[in-house]
Protein backbone atom coordinates (compact mmCIF):
# COMPACT_ATOMS: atom_id res chain seq x y z
CA UNK A 1 0.00 0.00 0.00
CA UNK A 2 2.63 2.53 1.02
CA UNK A 3 4.89 1.33 -1.79
CA UNK A 4 2.07 1.90 -4.24
CA UNK A 5 1.62 5.47 -3.01
CA UNK A 6 5.38 5.99 -3.18
CA UNK A 7 5.53 4.66 -6.72
CA UNK A 8 2.72 6.96 -7.78
CA UNK A 9 4.47 9.97 -6.26
CA UNK A 10 7.72 9.07 -7.99
CA UNK A 11 5.99 8.78 -11.32
CA UNK A 12 4.20 12.07 -10.81
CA UNK A 13 7.49 13.67 -9.91
CA UNK A 14 9.18 12.23 -12.98
CA UNK A 15 6.37 13.48 -15.17
CA UNK A 16 6.32 16.89 -13.52
CA UNK A 17 10.02 17.32 -14.19
CA UNK A 18 9.33 16.41 -17.82
CA UNK A 19 12.39 14.21 -17.92
CA UNK A 20 10.87 10.77 -18.36
CA UNK A 21 12.42 7.51 -17.31
CA UNK A 22 15.01 5.10 -18.75
CA UNK A 23 14.49 1.34 -18.82
CA UNK A 24 17.34 -1.03 -19.62
CA UNK A 25 18.52 -4.63 -19.35
CA UNK A 26 21.46 -6.40 -17.72
CA UNK A 27 21.99 -9.57 -19.74
CA UNK A 28 24.56 -11.10 -17.38
CA UNK A 29 22.31 -11.10 -14.33
CA UNK A 30 19.00 -11.29 -16.16
CA UNK A 31 17.72 -8.00 -14.75
CA UNK A 32 15.39 -5.25 -15.91
CA UNK A 33 16.34 -1.86 -14.47
CA UNK A 34 15.20 1.73 -14.62
CA UNK A 35 16.69 5.11 -13.78
CA UNK A 36 16.07 8.80 -14.24
CA UNK A 37 17.60 10.31 -17.38
CA UNK A 38 20.49 11.63 -15.27
CA UNK A 39 21.19 8.12 -13.94
CA UNK A 40 19.76 8.77 -10.49
CA UNK A 41 17.12 6.70 -8.71
CA UNK A 42 18.38 3.40 -10.11
CA UNK A 43 15.92 0.57 -9.51
CA UNK A 44 15.96 -3.14 -10.26
CA UNK A 45 12.47 -3.92 -11.52
CA UNK A 46 12.87 -7.60 -12.40
CA UNK A 47 15.63 -9.93 -11.22
CA UNK A 48 14.86 -13.33 -12.66
CA UNK A 49 18.23 -14.81 -13.50
CA UNK A 50 19.87 -16.20 -16.57
CA UNK A 51 17.68 -15.90 -19.62
CA UNK A 52 19.94 -13.42 -21.44
CA UNK A 53 17.58 -10.46 -21.95
CA UNK A 54 18.52 -8.34 -24.94
CA UNK A 55 15.88 -5.98 -26.35
CA UNK A 56 13.31 -3.83 -24.57
CA UNK A 57 10.45 -1.52 -25.43
CA UNK A 58 8.04 0.53 -23.30
CA UNK A 59 4.33 1.00 -23.91
CA UNK A 60 3.94 3.98 -21.60
CA UNK A 61 0.27 4.45 -22.37
CA UNK A 62 -0.67 0.91 -21.38
CA UNK A 63 1.93 0.81 -18.61
CA UNK A 64 3.83 -2.17 -20.00
CA UNK A 65 7.45 -3.17 -20.50
CA UNK A 66 8.25 -5.82 -23.10
CA UNK A 67 11.64 -7.52 -23.38
CA UNK A 68 13.23 -10.38 -25.27
CA UNK A 69 15.07 -13.29 -23.65
CA UNK A 70 17.60 -14.94 -25.95
CA UNK A 71 17.78 -18.20 -23.99
CA UNK A 72 20.40 -20.73 -25.01
CA UNK A 73 21.84 -19.43 -28.26
CA UNK A 74 21.89 -22.90 -29.84
CA UNK A 75 18.39 -23.91 -28.75
CA UNK A 76 14.95 -22.84 -29.89
CA UNK A 77 14.09 -21.44 -26.47
CA UNK A 78 13.93 -17.68 -26.91
CA UNK A 79 10.91 -15.88 -25.46
CA UNK A 80 9.36 -12.46 -24.93
CA UNK A 81 8.23 -11.22 -21.51
CA UNK A 82 5.97 -8.41 -20.40
CA UNK A 83 5.58 -6.68 -17.05
CA UNK A 84 4.05 -3.56 -15.61
CA UNK A 85 6.28 -0.49 -15.50
CA UNK A 86 7.22 -1.26 -11.90
CA UNK A 87 8.30 -4.80 -12.81
CA UNK A 88 5.28 -6.53 -11.30
CA UNK A 89 3.02 -9.02 -13.07
CA UNK A 90 5.69 -10.57 -15.27
CA UNK A 91 4.13 -12.80 -17.91
CA UNK A 92 5.42 -14.61 -20.97
CA UNK A 93 3.71 -13.47 -24.13
CA UNK A 94 5.85 -15.36 -26.64
CA UNK A 95 6.76 -18.68 -25.02
CA UNK A 96 9.94 -20.68 -25.55
CA UNK A 97 9.86 -22.13 -29.03
CA UNK A 98 8.09 -19.12 -30.50
CA UNK A 99 11.34 -17.48 -31.54
CA UNK A 100 14.93 -18.71 -31.59
CA UNK A 101 17.20 -15.91 -30.27
CA UNK A 102 15.13 -12.75 -30.14
CA UNK A 103 17.21 -9.59 -30.01
CA UNK A 104 16.11 -5.95 -30.24
CA UNK A 105 12.42 -5.14 -30.04
CA UNK A 106 10.08 -2.37 -31.21
CA UNK A 107 6.37 -1.76 -31.07
CA UNK A 108 3.72 -0.12 -33.15
CA UNK A 109 1.11 1.16 -30.73
CA UNK A 110 -1.39 2.22 -33.36
CA UNK A 111 -1.60 -1.23 -34.89
CA UNK A 112 -1.00 -3.18 -31.69
CA UNK A 113 2.10 -4.99 -32.95
CA UNK A 114 5.50 -6.01 -31.57
CA UNK A 115 8.43 -6.35 -33.98
CA UNK A 116 11.76 -8.02 -33.24
CA UNK A 117 14.84 -9.48 -34.87
CA UNK A 118 15.61 -13.17 -34.33
CA UNK A 119 19.39 -13.60 -34.71
CA UNK A 120 20.01 -17.37 -35.01
CA UNK A 121 16.51 -17.63 -36.42
CA UNK A 122 17.72 -15.43 -39.33
CA UNK A 123 14.50 -13.44 -39.52
CA UNK A 124 12.50 -10.37 -38.65
CA UNK A 125 9.29 -11.23 -36.81
CA UNK A 126 6.08 -9.66 -35.63
CA UNK A 127 3.26 -10.53 -33.27
CA UNK A 128 0.25 -8.93 -31.65
CA UNK A 129 0.84 -7.28 -28.28
CA UNK A 130 -0.37 -10.38 -26.46
CA UNK A 131 2.09 -12.55 -28.40
CA UNK A 132 -0.46 -14.09 -30.73
CA UNK A 133 -0.41 -14.00 -34.54
CA UNK A 134 3.35 -14.55 -34.83
CA UNK A 135 4.56 -13.82 -38.37
CA UNK A 136 7.91 -13.88 -40.13
CA UNK A 137 8.28 -10.73 -42.23
CA UNK A 138 11.83 -11.23 -43.51
CA UNK A 139 13.64 -14.56 -43.73
CA UNK A 140 17.38 -14.15 -44.40
CA UNK A 141 18.28 -17.84 -44.08
CA UNK A 142 18.57 -18.66 -47.80
CA UNK A 143 17.87 -22.23 -46.78
CA UNK A 144 20.27 -22.47 -43.81
CA UNK A 145 18.96 -24.53 -40.90
CA UNK A 146 18.42 -22.91 -37.51
CA UNK A 147 20.51 -22.04 -35.55
CA UNK A 148 21.94 -20.10 -38.44
CA UNK A 149 25.73 -20.36 -38.62
CA UNK A 150 26.35 -17.35 -40.86
CA UNK A 151 26.61 -14.04 -39.00
CA UNK A 152 25.95 -12.13 -42.24
CA UNK A 153 22.36 -13.40 -41.98
CA UNK A 154 21.95 -12.51 -38.31
CA UNK A 155 19.27 -9.89 -37.73
CA UNK A 156 19.87 -7.84 -34.59
CA UNK A 157 18.61 -4.24 -34.37
CA UNK A 158 15.23 -3.00 -35.55
CA UNK A 159 13.33 0.25 -36.03
CA UNK A 160 9.95 1.22 -37.45
CA UNK A 161 8.75 4.14 -39.54
CA UNK A 162 5.03 3.39 -39.36
CA UNK A 163 3.93 6.59 -41.08
CA UNK A 164 6.01 5.73 -44.15
CA UNK A 165 5.28 2.03 -43.82
CA UNK A 166 8.94 1.04 -43.47
CA UNK A 167 10.92 -1.43 -41.39
CA UNK A 168 14.68 -1.04 -40.75
CA UNK A 169 17.01 -3.72 -39.37
CA UNK A 170 20.70 -4.54 -39.00
CA UNK A 171 22.51 -7.69 -40.05
CA UNK A 172 25.72 -7.78 -38.07
CA UNK A 173 28.21 -9.85 -40.09
CA UNK A 174 31.20 -11.59 -38.55
CA UNK A 175 32.94 -9.61 -35.83
CA UNK A 176 35.07 -6.83 -37.32
CA UNK A 177 34.85 -8.27 -40.80
CA UNK A 178 33.24 -5.20 -42.32
CA UNK A 179 30.19 -7.24 -43.31
CA UNK A 180 27.59 -5.33 -41.32
CA UNK A 181 24.57 -3.89 -43.10
CA UNK A 182 21.51 -1.77 -42.45
CA UNK A 183 18.49 -2.79 -44.50
CA UNK A 184 15.00 -1.51 -45.17
CA UNK A 185 11.79 -3.02 -46.44
CA UNK A 186 8.07 -2.34 -46.32
CA UNK A 187 6.20 -3.16 -43.15
CA UNK A 188 3.95 -5.45 -45.17
CA UNK A 189 5.18 -8.17 -47.48
CA UNK A 190 4.33 -7.16 -51.05
CA UNK A 191 1.40 -9.03 -52.56
CA UNK A 192 2.29 -12.39 -53.98
CA UNK A 193 5.67 -12.48 -52.23
CA UNK A 194 6.92 -14.30 -49.13
CA UNK A 195 9.31 -13.61 -46.27
CA UNK A 196 12.03 -15.52 -48.12
CA UNK A 197 11.55 -13.86 -51.48
CA UNK A 198 10.83 -10.18 -51.19
CA UNK A 199 11.74 -7.73 -53.92
CA UNK A 200 11.45 -4.65 -51.72
CA UNK A 201 14.51 -5.14 -49.51
CA UNK A 202 17.06 -2.33 -49.87
CA UNK A 203 20.56 -2.21 -48.43
CA UNK A 204 21.05 1.31 -47.10
CA UNK A 205 24.55 0.96 -45.65
CA UNK A 206 27.03 -1.87 -45.88
CA UNK A 207 30.66 -2.70 -45.06
CA UNK A 208 30.02 -1.66 -41.45
CA UNK A 209 32.12 -3.23 -38.66
CA UNK A 210 29.32 -4.66 -36.46
CA UNK A 211 26.04 -2.71 -36.37
CA UNK A 212 23.76 -3.54 -33.45
CA UNK A 213 20.86 -1.36 -32.30
CA UNK A 214 18.87 1.15 -34.35
CA UNK A 215 16.68 4.11 -33.56
CA UNK A 216 15.04 6.74 -35.74
CA UNK A 217 14.60 10.48 -35.45
CA UNK A 218 11.45 10.67 -37.53
CA UNK A 219 11.34 14.45 -37.26
CA UNK A 220 14.78 15.05 -38.74
CA UNK A 221 14.53 11.85 -40.83
CA UNK A 222 17.80 10.59 -39.36
CA UNK A 223 18.83 7.00 -38.68
CA UNK A 224 21.04 6.30 -35.62
CA UNK A 225 22.82 3.05 -34.72
CA UNK A 226 25.39 1.56 -32.36
CA UNK A 227 28.34 -0.30 -33.83
CA UNK A 228 30.05 -2.84 -31.59
CA UNK A 229 33.08 -3.49 -33.78
CA UNK A 230 36.61 -2.30 -33.14
CA UNK A 231 37.65 1.36 -33.32
CA UNK A 232 37.98 3.62 -35.21
CA UNK A 233 34.59 2.96 -36.82
CA UNK A 234 33.37 0.54 -34.18
CA UNK A 235 32.31 1.02 -30.57
CA UNK A 236 30.54 4.15 -31.74
CA UNK A 237 27.14 5.66 -32.31
CA UNK A 238 26.62 6.60 -35.95
CA UNK A 239 23.97 8.54 -37.80
CA UNK A 240 22.95 9.02 -41.41
CA UNK A 241 20.02 10.35 -43.38
CA UNK A 242 17.17 7.88 -43.71
CA UNK A 243 15.84 9.06 -47.01
CA UNK A 244 18.91 9.53 -49.19
CA UNK A 245 18.62 7.73 -52.47
CA UNK A 246 21.28 5.27 -53.51
CA UNK A 247 24.27 7.10 -54.91
CA UNK A 248 23.53 10.18 -52.83
CA UNK A 249 24.26 8.60 -49.47
CA UNK A 250 27.16 10.23 -47.71
CA UNK A 251 29.29 8.30 -45.26
CA UNK A 252 27.75 7.82 -41.83
CA UNK A 253 28.70 10.43 -39.24
CA UNK A 254 30.21 9.14 -35.99
CA UNK A 255 28.68 11.04 -33.06
CA UNK A 256 29.87 9.03 -30.05
CA UNK A 257 33.07 7.02 -29.59
CA UNK A 258 34.91 4.92 -26.99
CA UNK A 259 32.00 2.69 -26.07
CA UNK A 260 33.04 -0.61 -24.51
CA UNK A 261 31.04 -3.03 -26.65
CA UNK A 262 28.25 -0.62 -27.57
CA UNK A 263 24.81 -2.23 -27.61
CA UNK A 264 21.60 -0.36 -26.77
CA UNK A 265 20.46 2.97 -28.17
CA UNK A 266 17.38 5.07 -27.39
CA UNK A 267 16.62 8.53 -28.70
CA UNK A 268 14.66 11.21 -26.87
CA UNK A 269 13.86 13.24 -29.97
CA UNK A 270 11.83 15.84 -28.10
CA UNK A 271 14.73 16.35 -25.69
CA UNK A 272 17.26 16.19 -28.56
CA UNK A 273 19.36 13.59 -26.79
CA UNK A 274 20.37 9.97 -26.94
CA UNK A 275 20.96 7.27 -24.34
CA UNK A 276 23.45 4.47 -25.00
CA UNK A 277 24.39 1.29 -23.14
CA UNK A 278 27.48 -0.86 -23.42
CA UNK A 279 28.13 -4.47 -22.63
CA UNK A 280 30.87 -3.60 -20.14
CA UNK A 281 28.13 -2.03 -18.07
CA UNK A 282 27.94 1.71 -18.70
CA UNK A 283 24.98 3.95 -19.48
CA UNK A 284 25.70 7.21 -21.31
CA UNK A 285 23.80 10.24 -22.53
CA UNK A 286 24.65 12.87 -25.12
CA UNK A 287 22.98 15.43 -27.33
CA UNK A 288 21.91 14.09 -30.71
CA UNK A 289 25.00 15.57 -32.35
CA UNK A 290 27.18 13.77 -29.79
CA UNK A 291 28.04 16.83 -27.73
CA UNK A 292 27.66 16.97 -23.96
CA UNK A 293 28.57 13.31 -23.42
CA UNK A 294 28.06 12.01 -19.89
CA UNK A 295 28.55 8.66 -18.20
CA UNK A 296 25.43 8.19 -16.09
CA UNK A 297 26.12 4.72 -14.70
CA UNK A 298 29.18 2.48 -14.75
CA UNK A 299 29.95 -1.22 -14.34
CA UNK A 300 26.30 -2.19 -13.85
CA UNK A 301 26.65 -5.63 -15.42
CA UNK A 302 26.31 -6.43 -19.11
CA UNK A 303 23.87 -3.82 -20.37
CA UNK A 304 21.87 -4.47 -23.53
CA UNK A 305 18.54 -3.02 -24.63
CA UNK A 306 17.41 0.42 -23.54
CA UNK A 307 14.29 2.54 -23.94
CA UNK A 308 13.31 6.05 -22.95
CA UNK A 309 9.71 6.85 -22.10
CA UNK A 310 7.80 9.85 -20.85
CA UNK A 311 5.37 8.37 -18.40
CA UNK A 312 1.80 9.63 -18.23
CA UNK A 313 0.74 11.26 -14.97
CA UNK A 314 -1.26 9.04 -12.63
CA UNK B 1 49.32 -46.93 -4.49
CA UNK B 2 47.70 -43.54 -4.85
CA UNK B 3 44.17 -43.40 -6.15
CA UNK B 4 43.73 -42.36 -9.78
CA UNK B 5 43.50 -38.62 -10.25
CA UNK B 6 40.06 -37.63 -11.44
CA UNK B 7 39.95 -35.11 -14.28
CA UNK B 8 38.97 -31.65 -13.08
CA UNK B 9 35.27 -30.88 -13.32
CA UNK B 10 35.25 -27.21 -14.31
CA UNK B 11 32.14 -25.30 -15.34
CA UNK B 12 33.44 -21.87 -16.25
CA UNK B 13 37.12 -22.39 -17.05
CA UNK B 14 38.68 -24.33 -19.91
CA UNK B 15 41.84 -26.06 -18.69
CA UNK B 16 44.13 -27.77 -21.17
CA UNK B 17 47.66 -29.09 -21.02
CA UNK B 18 49.91 -29.30 -24.05
CA UNK B 19 53.27 -30.69 -23.03
CA UNK B 20 54.85 -28.41 -20.43
CA UNK B 21 52.34 -25.59 -20.92
CA UNK B 22 48.90 -25.36 -19.31
CA UNK B 23 46.24 -23.12 -20.83
CA UNK B 24 43.72 -21.63 -18.43
CA UNK B 25 40.86 -19.81 -20.16
CA UNK B 26 37.98 -18.07 -18.38
CA UNK B 27 35.02 -19.25 -20.39
CA UNK B 28 31.94 -17.06 -19.98
CA UNK B 29 32.31 -14.98 -23.16
CA UNK B 30 28.58 -14.24 -23.35
CA UNK B 31 28.95 -12.07 -20.24
CA UNK B 32 32.48 -10.81 -21.01
CA UNK B 33 33.94 -13.48 -18.72
CA UNK B 34 32.47 -11.84 -15.62
CA UNK B 35 33.82 -13.33 -12.39
CA UNK B 36 31.48 -15.12 -10.02
CA UNK B 37 31.93 -17.68 -7.24
CA UNK B 38 32.07 -20.55 -9.71
CA UNK B 39 34.78 -18.90 -11.80
CA UNK B 40 36.90 -18.26 -8.71
CA UNK B 41 36.47 -21.85 -7.52
CA UNK B 42 37.30 -23.21 -10.97
CA UNK B 43 40.40 -21.02 -11.25
CA UNK B 44 41.55 -22.25 -7.88
CA UNK B 45 41.12 -25.86 -9.00
CA UNK B 46 42.96 -25.27 -12.25
CA UNK B 47 45.93 -23.46 -10.71
CA UNK B 48 46.20 -26.00 -7.88
CA UNK B 49 46.47 -28.67 -10.54
CA UNK B 50 49.19 -26.65 -12.30
CA UNK B 51 51.07 -26.33 -9.03
CA UNK B 52 50.86 -30.05 -8.28
CA UNK B 53 51.59 -31.40 -11.76
CA UNK B 54 55.35 -31.57 -12.22
CA UNK B 55 55.00 -32.00 -15.98
CA UNK B 56 53.50 -28.51 -16.26
CA UNK B 57 56.14 -25.81 -16.19
CA UNK B 58 54.29 -22.69 -17.29
CA UNK B 59 50.80 -21.28 -17.83
CA UNK B 60 49.06 -19.12 -20.40
CA UNK B 61 46.03 -17.45 -18.81
CA UNK B 62 43.43 -15.76 -20.99
CA UNK B 63 39.72 -15.11 -21.56
CA UNK B 64 37.52 -16.83 -24.12
CA UNK B 65 36.44 -14.72 -27.06
CA UNK B 66 38.06 -11.56 -28.35
CA UNK B 67 36.28 -9.00 -26.17
CA UNK B 68 37.34 -9.61 -22.59
CA UNK B 69 39.88 -11.23 -20.36
CA UNK B 70 37.43 -10.64 -17.50
CA UNK B 71 35.32 -7.51 -17.29
CA UNK B 72 35.04 -7.47 -13.53
CA UNK B 73 32.80 -9.16 -11.02
CA UNK B 74 29.39 -10.50 -11.94
CA UNK B 75 27.36 -7.56 -10.63
CA UNK B 76 24.23 -9.65 -10.24
CA UNK B 77 26.04 -11.75 -7.68
CA UNK B 78 27.40 -8.97 -5.50
CA UNK B 79 24.53 -6.48 -5.32
CA UNK B 80 22.88 -8.31 -2.42
CA UNK B 81 26.00 -9.33 -0.50
CA UNK B 82 26.36 -8.56 3.18
CA UNK B 83 29.72 -7.51 4.57
CA UNK B 84 30.40 -11.01 5.86
CA UNK B 85 29.62 -12.60 2.50
CA UNK B 86 31.74 -10.00 0.75
CA UNK B 87 34.72 -10.72 2.97
CA UNK B 88 34.43 -14.43 2.22
CA UNK B 89 34.34 -13.72 -1.51
CA UNK B 90 37.21 -11.30 -1.29
CA UNK B 91 39.31 -13.83 0.59
CA UNK B 92 38.44 -16.50 -1.99
CA UNK B 93 39.53 -14.16 -4.78
CA UNK B 94 42.69 -13.21 -2.92
CA UNK B 95 43.48 -16.90 -2.42
CA UNK B 96 43.40 -17.33 -6.19
CA UNK B 97 45.52 -14.27 -6.90
CA UNK B 98 48.02 -15.35 -4.24
CA UNK B 99 48.10 -18.86 -5.68
CA UNK B 100 48.90 -17.51 -9.13
CA UNK B 101 51.48 -15.05 -7.81
CA UNK B 102 53.33 -17.69 -5.78
CA UNK B 103 52.84 -20.64 -8.10
CA UNK B 104 56.58 -21.03 -8.63
CA UNK B 105 55.93 -21.42 -12.35
CA UNK B 106 55.64 -18.53 -14.82
CA UNK B 107 52.08 -17.45 -15.62
CA UNK B 108 51.68 -15.26 -18.68
CA UNK B 109 48.44 -13.30 -18.90
CA UNK B 110 47.36 -13.02 -22.53
CA UNK B 111 44.98 -10.08 -22.13
CA UNK B 112 42.64 -10.23 -25.07
CA UNK B 113 40.23 -7.45 -24.12
CA UNK B 114 38.73 -5.88 -21.01
CA UNK B 115 40.61 -6.52 -17.78
CA UNK B 116 38.52 -4.62 -15.28
CA UNK B 117 38.15 -4.90 -11.52
CA UNK B 118 38.83 -8.47 -10.46
CA UNK B 119 39.87 -9.24 -14.02
CA UNK B 120 42.64 -6.64 -13.82
CA UNK B 121 43.60 -7.97 -10.39
CA UNK B 122 43.98 -11.49 -11.76
CA UNK B 123 46.33 -10.21 -14.46
CA UNK B 124 48.41 -8.33 -11.90
CA UNK B 125 48.99 -11.59 -10.02
CA UNK B 126 50.55 -13.10 -13.16
CA UNK B 127 54.27 -13.18 -13.78
CA UNK B 128 54.06 -11.30 -17.10
CA UNK B 129 51.24 -9.46 -18.86
CA UNK B 130 50.86 -9.16 -22.63
CA UNK B 131 48.04 -6.99 -23.98
CA UNK B 132 46.09 -7.04 -27.19
CA UNK B 133 45.91 -3.65 -28.90
CA UNK B 134 42.23 -3.50 -27.99
CA UNK B 135 42.70 -4.40 -24.31
CA UNK B 136 41.43 -2.01 -21.65
CA UNK B 137 42.41 -1.88 -17.99
CA UNK B 138 40.91 -0.40 -14.86
CA UNK B 139 39.93 -0.65 -11.23
CA UNK B 140 36.44 0.91 -11.40
CA UNK B 141 35.24 -0.32 -8.02
CA UNK B 142 34.93 3.15 -6.46
CA UNK B 143 32.22 3.88 -9.03
CA UNK B 144 30.17 1.08 -7.48
CA UNK B 145 30.61 2.22 -3.90
CA UNK B 146 33.31 -0.32 -3.12
CA UNK B 147 37.08 -0.70 -3.64
CA UNK B 148 39.41 -3.31 -5.15
CA UNK B 149 39.10 -6.60 -3.26
CA UNK B 150 41.26 -9.19 -5.03
CA UNK B 151 44.61 -7.54 -4.43
CA UNK B 152 44.45 -4.43 -6.59
CA UNK B 153 45.30 -2.00 -3.78
CA UNK B 154 48.46 -4.01 -3.06
CA UNK B 155 49.72 -5.26 -6.41
CA UNK B 156 48.97 -2.21 -8.55
CA UNK B 157 51.25 0.17 -6.58
CA UNK B 158 53.97 -2.48 -6.64
CA UNK B 159 53.70 -2.63 -10.42
CA UNK B 160 53.21 1.00 -11.46
CA UNK B 161 54.12 3.01 -8.35
CA UNK B 162 51.96 4.56 -5.65
CA UNK B 163 50.94 7.73 -7.50
CA UNK B 164 49.75 6.06 -10.67
CA UNK B 165 48.08 3.28 -8.69
CA UNK B 166 46.13 5.80 -6.65
CA UNK B 167 45.14 7.73 -9.74
CA UNK B 168 43.73 4.58 -11.32
CA UNK B 169 42.04 3.32 -8.16
CA UNK B 170 40.56 6.64 -7.02
CA UNK B 171 39.29 7.81 -10.41
CA UNK B 172 38.12 4.38 -11.49
CA UNK B 173 39.10 5.36 -15.01
CA UNK B 174 39.68 2.90 -17.82
CA UNK B 175 42.99 3.05 -19.66
CA UNK B 176 44.06 1.74 -23.04
CA UNK B 177 46.66 -0.92 -23.70
CA UNK B 178 49.03 1.83 -24.86
CA UNK B 179 48.73 3.71 -21.58
CA UNK B 180 49.07 0.45 -19.63
CA UNK B 181 52.31 -0.20 -21.52
CA UNK B 182 53.56 3.33 -20.94
CA UNK B 183 53.15 3.06 -17.17
CA UNK B 184 54.59 -0.45 -16.99
CA UNK B 185 51.43 -2.38 -16.20
CA UNK B 186 51.93 -4.59 -19.28
CA UNK B 187 55.15 -5.74 -20.91
CA UNK B 188 54.14 -5.83 -24.57
CA UNK B 189 51.26 -4.93 -26.88
CA UNK B 190 50.39 -7.21 -29.78
CA UNK B 191 47.65 -7.73 -32.33
CA UNK B 192 45.05 -10.00 -30.75
CA UNK B 193 45.79 -12.73 -33.28
CA UNK B 194 49.43 -12.90 -32.15
CA UNK B 195 48.82 -12.89 -28.43
CA UNK B 196 48.89 -16.60 -27.64
CA UNK B 197 51.78 -17.28 -30.01
CA UNK B 198 53.87 -14.58 -28.34
CA UNK B 199 53.00 -15.93 -24.89
CA UNK B 200 54.13 -19.36 -26.05
CA UNK B 201 57.34 -17.90 -27.46
CA UNK B 202 58.18 -16.19 -24.17
CA UNK B 203 57.32 -19.32 -22.20
CA UNK B 204 59.56 -21.40 -24.44
CA UNK B 205 62.42 -19.00 -23.70
CA UNK B 206 61.78 -19.42 -19.98
CA UNK B 207 61.27 -23.18 -20.17
CA UNK B 208 64.68 -23.61 -21.81
CA UNK B 209 66.18 -22.45 -18.51
CA UNK B 210 66.72 -24.22 -15.21
CA UNK B 211 63.39 -24.85 -13.48
CA UNK B 212 64.77 -24.32 -10.00
CA UNK B 213 66.51 -21.12 -11.05
CA UNK B 214 63.26 -19.84 -12.52
CA UNK B 215 61.23 -20.79 -9.46
CA UNK B 216 63.63 -19.25 -6.98
CA UNK B 217 63.99 -16.10 -9.08
CA UNK B 218 60.24 -15.59 -8.89
CA UNK B 219 60.42 -16.16 -5.15
CA UNK B 220 63.28 -13.72 -4.69
CA UNK B 221 61.46 -10.98 -6.55
CA UNK B 222 58.09 -11.59 -4.89
CA UNK B 223 59.35 -11.92 -1.34
CA UNK B 224 62.02 -9.30 -1.79
CA UNK B 225 59.40 -6.71 -2.69
CA UNK B 226 57.75 -7.34 0.66
CA UNK B 227 60.86 -6.36 2.62
CA UNK B 228 63.78 -3.93 2.72
CA UNK B 229 66.64 -3.92 0.24
CA UNK B 230 68.97 -5.28 2.92
CA UNK B 231 66.64 -8.17 3.71
CA UNK B 232 66.02 -8.72 0.00
CA UNK B 233 69.72 -9.06 -0.63
CA UNK B 234 70.03 -11.62 2.16
CA UNK B 235 67.14 -13.56 0.65
CA UNK B 236 68.79 -13.42 -2.76
CA UNK B 237 72.03 -14.79 -1.33
CA UNK B 238 70.23 -17.65 0.38
CA UNK B 239 68.29 -18.61 -2.73
CA UNK B 240 71.39 -18.25 -4.89
CA UNK B 241 73.15 -20.73 -2.64
CA UNK B 242 70.33 -23.21 -3.15
CA UNK B 243 70.72 -22.90 -6.92
CA UNK B 244 74.46 -23.44 -6.68
CA UNK B 245 73.81 -26.71 -4.88
CA UNK B 246 71.69 -28.15 -7.70
CA UNK B 247 72.58 -30.62 -10.42
CA UNK B 248 71.25 -28.05 -12.88
CA UNK B 249 74.06 -25.66 -11.92
CA UNK B 250 76.58 -28.30 -12.90
CA UNK B 251 74.73 -28.96 -16.12
CA UNK B 252 74.36 -25.28 -16.96
CA UNK B 253 77.95 -24.34 -16.36
CA UNK B 254 79.24 -27.48 -18.10
CA UNK B 255 77.06 -26.87 -21.14
CA UNK B 256 78.30 -23.31 -21.31
CA UNK B 257 81.94 -24.37 -21.19
CA UNK B 258 81.32 -27.19 -23.66
CA UNK B 259 79.41 -24.87 -25.99
CA UNK B 260 76.29 -27.04 -26.11
CA UNK B 261 72.63 -26.67 -25.20
CA UNK B 262 71.97 -27.44 -21.54
CA UNK B 263 69.59 -30.21 -20.59
CA UNK B 264 68.11 -29.22 -17.24
CA UNK B 265 66.42 -31.78 -15.02
CA UNK B 266 64.95 -29.59 -12.33
CA UNK B 267 67.04 -31.02 -9.54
Amino acid sequence: MSSSISTQKEMNLAHASGSGRLFFLDLGAGRVMSANPDGSNLKVLVNEGRKLPDGLVVDAEAGHLYWTNMGNLKANDGSISRSDLDGNNVITIVPEGGTFTPKQLQFDRGNGKLYWCDREGMRVMRSSLDGSDIETLVDTSEGDQRPGPDAKKWCVGIALDVEFGKLYWTQKGNDNAGQGRILRANLEIPNGQTATSRSDIETLYDSLPDPIDLDLDLTARMLYWTDRGDPPRGNTVNRAHMDSTKGERSDPEIVFTHLMEGIGLALDVKGARMFVTDFAGSLYSANLDGSNQKTLLFAQGNLTGIAYAELPAR
Amino acid sequence: MSSPVLPLQLETVVYEKKGPIAYVTINRPKVLNALNKTVIADLRSAFEDVRDDSTVRGVIFTGAGDKAFAAGADVGEIVNDTGVEAEEKTRAGQAVTNLIDNLGKPVIAAINGFALGGGCELTMACTIRLAAETARFGQPEVKLGIMPGYGGSQRLPRLVGKGRALQLILTGEIISAQEAYRIGLVNEILPNANLIARAEEILQLILANAPIGVKLSIEAVNKGLETSLEQGLLLEAALFAICVGTEDKKEGTSAFLEKRVARFQGR
